[in-house]
């Protein structure tokens, strides 16, 4: 059964002569519990991809399908909670709210639900992070690794059915970036998540069900991995 | 605590500068909307309190009601109370007022003075029909003096014509006209000048009074009018009387008071009194010029305030929105709903609201109220006759309401505007704040000549400038808003504090001693002879008052002349114009002079106090004359009052002898005398009409008529004129003013064959001027002119409108003062916050490299941008708004020319550039205390 299921999707910034199409006519479908990495030079319209996914931009023209359902047919406010618990977004740029805290910004997805946090959760995820120590400390207090594992733990605190992540390891090195795709894998077998993840690391690439490859705006290749 | 709660709060503290300025720009407004309605409700109240003190509580009073229709009014739906004073009867009490030989004695009800105003000086109100309180003008002006518990017995009955005494019935079917009138306190005493009364006392009845209390002299307007022969005595009324009535009513919906006023007045037929002031000030009845200009004043006022207030908060909120747009899209792309947003934005505005508002109810609240206390001694002077009535501060919870409801809605309108912006773009673009950097390429093209003049600096800040025209503009637009507050705020004071001061420009002198003439409704009769040796007494024994300093005796004879169109001023052939809408037709146009005499003592005064030299003044043969010539015109179209205050004579023509004309009024031929009936134009010549008098409304009769050419007409004369006054004398009166000294008085009167109207007035200086009053009034008694002589106390009017002109002055500044602050905190608000915004593109250019100098020089060419861009909008709009100030103030009648406000263009032009650089520096400092690879970071998180 497909999650996911994108129908010609285009992107196009700007007008006249500034134009740039950032997606071109993009199609495929991505079944439950699938991992599939995202690779592609730069500028070639992942991260617009997943934006698009995530629903926190809007495409120029196409659908996305989410479990079945018009995920820009909803409005405004559908969307914000289909944002909130359907999907977690790790940016490219960790994107973390200044004045809260570790803690609050991992959690601010269930606390905008009004929610109670599984405590038990929370700090397994925060273990699993290497957050140890650091609950109560402020975004500009911690390095850029750390930003980023805060954004991960983010987005998946509620569990979300699709997990979409850019480049989520950009600033790690080997160790950690290794914990943090194992994470992942763990998140995406345990609770069959579907994952999406862009990367410029072949390694990671390689662990992943399925490689998309997307040049100028375009699916380059479509490569189911066999193990 | 909900996490947006906590977000907002943390955003709160972490932007401390930001939240303090918005908080005290809620203060700020908060407590002028409170200084505002605060101290229009409680000079509102005073008015109220010194409206019902002294004209009483009723709304509509009905003047010599019939007993029979009493109940009319009184059973009236509309009516809620009401209160009378019924007649009892006259009596004479051998007063030296020949005018005022009566007591008058009114029966009133036990609770009268629930709603009329009875105010004693000593003593009590009466308690039953045996007792009365006089007031105080029977001993001050008829010299008949009572005391406290002194028992008088008085003859009691009704005025009579003399006419209808004792006579038959076919006598009184012939009588016609006025004699049919009931006698009331509405008519006069029947006498005329120097002969026997033609009315008497009928019906007469012994009655016995307790003097139990003396009171103020009833209000000439509503209770004793001043004409009225009867000295108020009030009592309390007997049973059984049914003579007419005075009714006051208190109507349930007083803005009906006027159709209600009709109905009865047309029902019973009876004069009516309306307690106009009364009206006015709790705003049932706008009739009156000044509650219009009041009125109009306050609108701008508080327009002005709503401007300033809603701008600065609403700047505050949109960059504080603006900045947290990559916060809203993080929130949103979380999940966070639209609402969740917007209420975050609105409990952000309410918590600067909780902390805020009640700080500005209170020092609004409490400034005011010092503001008053001050004021109260001046107020009360403002008002001297009834001192016991202070200003007391009204707290009025309404006020309250209403300032702290006008500033949470301007600050929630403030908050949401921006905020639903920000919710509106989708969140990756928040994200990126993509559409806050929105540029375009052609846009970001700088003049070379920029670069050239300032430097690399003034390029990089012009396409700055350019490319985040938002941004700018908000602080441009900041600048604007403070630039047309502070201009429009000051013109409106000025203009406010002219109008005061032209209202009280016109005395000049402490105390007047006027001979009342013959004829007590117009004074303005030639006086008789005794008179003129009364007043002539009087001014010989002054000397003898040690509480006078200095006093001066003006004799005034006035006359129409024709002055010729050259010599007329060109304002006043403006004002006919503007008026009239005509031009001055004929060639020449009469003006009222008034010749001055003055003893030469005074006038050599009068002459070193202007540095006129004496030469020409004294020449007997040929003296020049003093011109005072500057009048008040008043013109009333419909319910519009327009006043003009013009010279008749063109100043630029003095020196010079002035030719004037007169058509002779009467002209005699064989023993004929021939009265002037105007000119009529025969065969393209003006001729001069004159006949034998006429009925009234009747023309000439061509049979007896005669015409006259201009030459037979028309006698001409020079006056001649030498300097003309720069201050207005004390004395004058009339139009054109010639002022000569005493001594010239017989050959001018005899040259110009003066007849006109003749008035003698002692003008008195003295310090102590309330002491000076009482001596003189004394002294008229001495010489026996009690009751002739009328003693006016200008003294206490000029220091009333003096404390007038105070209050409007300390009220006036305090609003620009406060004006000032809220537009300051605008600017420096925007522009520290636009600075802060731009941490990362300042930190990215030092860490590339630009010196603290080049960076100085970019700030200060971004001031200059700022400073021009915003004058360039604001100057012309603040010229338009002080014009429509001034509108407002010539709609409602008061006269005056407009000017532009250079003074304070040349203040808002350096403040603006002082105030741009303060903050500049203040936020660059701010700026540069970071630590450079610091904000980079954090921007980037
Ligand atoms: N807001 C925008 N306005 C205009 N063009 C944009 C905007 N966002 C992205 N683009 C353009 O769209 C194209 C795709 O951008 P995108 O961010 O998706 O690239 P990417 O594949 O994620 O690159 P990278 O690996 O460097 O992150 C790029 O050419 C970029 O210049
Ligand atoms: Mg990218």
């Amino acid at each position: 059964m497909d999650i996911l299921k994108i129908e010609n999707l285009s992107k196009i910034y700007g007008e006249g002569e500034n134009q740039v199409k950032a997606l071109d006519n993009v199609s495929f479908s991505v079944p439950k519990g699938q991992f599939v990495a995202i690779v592609g030079p730069s500028g070639s319209g992942k991260s617009t991809l997943l934006h698009i996914l995530g629903g926190v931009d809007k495409p120029t023209s196409g659908k996305v399908f989410l479990d079945g359902q018009d995920v820009y047919a909803q409005n405004e406010d559908q969307l914000a909670v289909f944002r909130r618990r359907q999907v977690g977004l790790v940016y490219q740029f960790y994107n973390l709210i200044p004045v809260l805290n570790v803690t609050e910004n991992i959690t601010l997805p269930v606390l905008m639900d009004g929610k109670k946090v599984d405590k038990t959760y929370l700090e397994e995820l925060i273990g699993m992070l290497s957050l140890k120590g650091r609950e109560k400390h402020l975004p500009n207090e911690l390095s850029g690794g750390q930003q980023q594992r805060v954004s991960i733990g983010r987005a998946l605190i509620n569990n979300p059915a699709v997990m979409l992540a850019d480049e989520p390891t950009g600033n790690l090195d080997s160790k950690n970036s290794h914990e943090i795709v194992e994470l992942l894998k763990v998140s995406n077998k345990k609770y069959s998540q579907t994952l999406i993840v862009i990367t410029h690391d072949e390694s990671i690439a390689l662990q992943a069900d399925r490689i998309i490859t997307i040049n100028d705006g375009k699916i380059e290749s479509d490569k189911l991995l066999q193990r | 605590m909900n996490i947006f709660k906590q977000f907002t709060l943390r955003s709160l503290k972490e932007n401390k500068t930001r939240t303090l300025v918005t908080i005290i720009g809620i203060i700020l407004s908060v407590s002028m909307f409170t200084a505002t309605i605060e101290a229009f409700v409680t000079v509102q109240n005073y008015l109220i309190n010194y409206a019902e003190m002294y004209n009483g509580k009723f709304h509509v009073g009905f003047v010599d009601v019939e007993n029979d229709d009493v109940s009319k009014i009184t059973e009236d739906e509309r009516v809620e109370k009401y209160t009378y004073f019924q007649e009892i009867g006259y009596a004479e009490i051998g007063s030296s007022n020949e005018y005022k030989p009566y007591l008058y004695i009114a029966g009133i009800p036990s609770d009268f003075t629930d709603i009329m105003p009875i105010h004693l000086t000593e003593g009590r109100l009466p308690e039953n029909s045996n007792e009365i309180v006089v007031s105080e003008h029977l001993y001050t002006n008829s010299g008949v003096k009572l005391k406290i518990g002194q028992q008088i017995t008085l003859d009691v009955g009704d005025r009579q014509w003399i006419e209808l005494v004792d006579i038959s019935d076919e006598e009184y079917e012939a009588l016609e006209g006025d004699t049919w009138a009931k006698l009331t306190q509405e008519y006069p005493l029947r006498k005329a000048e120097g002969e026997e009364a033609t009315e008497k006392i009928v019906n007469t009845k012994q009655k016995t009074y307790t003097v139990v209390g003396f009171c103020l002299r009833p209000d000439e307007q509503y209770l004793e009018p001043y004409t009225a022969p009867g000295y108020t005595a009030y009592t309390i009324n007997e049973a059984g009387n049914t003579k007419h009535s005075n009714v006051y009513t208190i109507i349930s919906q007083p803005t009906d008071y006027s159709r209600f006023n009709l109905d009865i007045v047309r029902g019973i037929e009876v004069n009516s009194l309306i307690n106009h002031d009364l009206l006015t000030y709790s705003l049932q009845s706008f009739d009156s010029a000044f509650a219009g200009l009041a009125i109009g004043l306050l609108s701008i006022l508080i327009g002005l305030i709503v401007f300033g207030s809603v701008s600065l908060i609403y700047n505050t909120f949109s960059i504080s929105v603006s900045e947290r747009t990559k916060q809203f899209g993080i929130l949103k792309s979380v999940g966070a709903t639209k609402k969740q947003i917007r209420k975050s934005v609105l409990y952000e505005a309410a918590v600067l609201c909780v902390i805020g508002i009640p700080v500005g109810l209170i020092s609004g609240c409490l400034g005011i109220a010092v503001t008053f206390r001050f004021l109260s001694d001046s107020i009360s002077t403002f008002l001297a006759e009834l001192t016991d009535l202070k200003m007391q501060f009204v707290f009025s919870p309404l006020a309250l309401i209403a300032a702290s409801m006008i500033s949470f809605v301007t600050v929630i309108i403030s908050a949401y505007i921006p905020a639903r912006k920000a919710i509106k773009i989708n969140p990756i673009e928040s994200v990126r704040q993509s559409n806050e950097i929105k540029i375009k390429r052609r846009r970001v093209k700088v003049s070379p000549l920029t670069g050239k003049i300032f430097g690399f600096e003034a390029t990089l800040s012009s396409k700055n400038f350019k490319r985040n025209k938002r941004k700018y503009r908000t602080t441009v637009f900041s600048l604007f808003v403070s630039v047309v507050l502070f201009i429009s705020a000051s013109s409106l004071s000025t203009y406010f504090t002219d109008i005061v001061e032209a209202e009280s420009q016109d005395m000049n002198y402490d105390v007047l001693v006027r001979v009342y003439n013959n004829d007590i409704h117009s004074d303005d009769d030639g006086l008789s002879d005794e008179n003129k040796a009364l007043i002539n007494k009087l001014y010989n024994s002054l000397n003898s008052v040690d509480s006078i300093d200095e006093y001066t005796m003006a004799e005034a004879m006035g006359t129409e002349f024709m002055v010729d169109n050259e010599f007329i001023a060109d304002e006043y052939k403006k004002m006919l114009k503007a008026v009239y809408s005509s031009e001055i037709a004929e060639s020449r146009d009469y003006g009222t002079f008034v010749y001055n005499f003055i003893d030469d003592a005074a006038f050599k005064r009068l002459l070193e106090k202007e540095g006129i030299s004496e030469k020409g003044y004294f020449d007997e043969n040929n003296p020049n004359a003093l011109v005072y010539d500057r009048t008040t015109h008043i013109f009333q179209t419909g319910e519009k009052e327009s006043v003009y205050s013009v010279p008749f004579l063109d100043k630029d023509k003095f020196p010079c002898a002035l030719p004037v004309s007169d058509i002779m009024y009467t002209f005699e031929k064989d023993g004929t005398e021939y009265y002037s009936f105007g000119t009529e134009e025969i065969n393209g010549e003006l001729l001069y009409k004159y006949d034998i008098p006429r009925d009234e409304g009747e023309d000439i009769d061509p049979s007896t008529a005669i015409y006259l050419s201009e030459e037979e007409a028309v006698t001409t004369a020079n006056i001649n004129i030498g300097n003309s006054l720069k201050e207005k004398p004390c004395f004058v009166t009339g139009q054109v003013n010639l002022i000569y000294p005493e001594s010239l008085k017989e050959s001018i009167c005899a040259e110009y064959e003066l007849d006109g109207y003749y008035q003698m007035r002692i003008y008195i200086f003295a310090d102590d001027h309330a002491k000076a009053v009482t001596d003189i009034e004394q002294l008229i008694k001495d010489i026996g002119a009690g009751g002739k002589m009328s003693v006016h106390d200008y003294a206490s009017e000029i220091e009333s409108t003096r404390a007038l002109v105070t209050i409007a002055k300390v009220l006036a500044y305090g609003f620009i003062v406060l004006i000032s602050m809220i537009a300051a905190a605008n600017v420096f608000n925007t522009i520290s916050t636009n600075i802060s915004l731009r941490r990362r593109e300042i930190a990215t250019l030092k860490s590339v490299g630009l010196t603290s100098k080049g960076m100085a020089k970019m700030m200060t060419f971004e001031s200059l941008l700022y400073g021009l861009k915003s004058l360039m909008f604001s100057l012309p709009v603040s010229l338009g708004v002080t014009y429509l100030v001034y509108f407002v103030a010539r709609d409602s009648g008061y006269e005056m020319g407009f000017y532009v406000p250079w003074d304070k263009f040349i203040i808002a032009i350096l403040s603006v550039f002082i105030i741009v650089v303060l903050s500049m520096v203040y936020s660059i400092r701010k700026v540069n205390r970071e630590n450079t690879v610091e904000t980079l970071r954090n921007e980037n998180i």
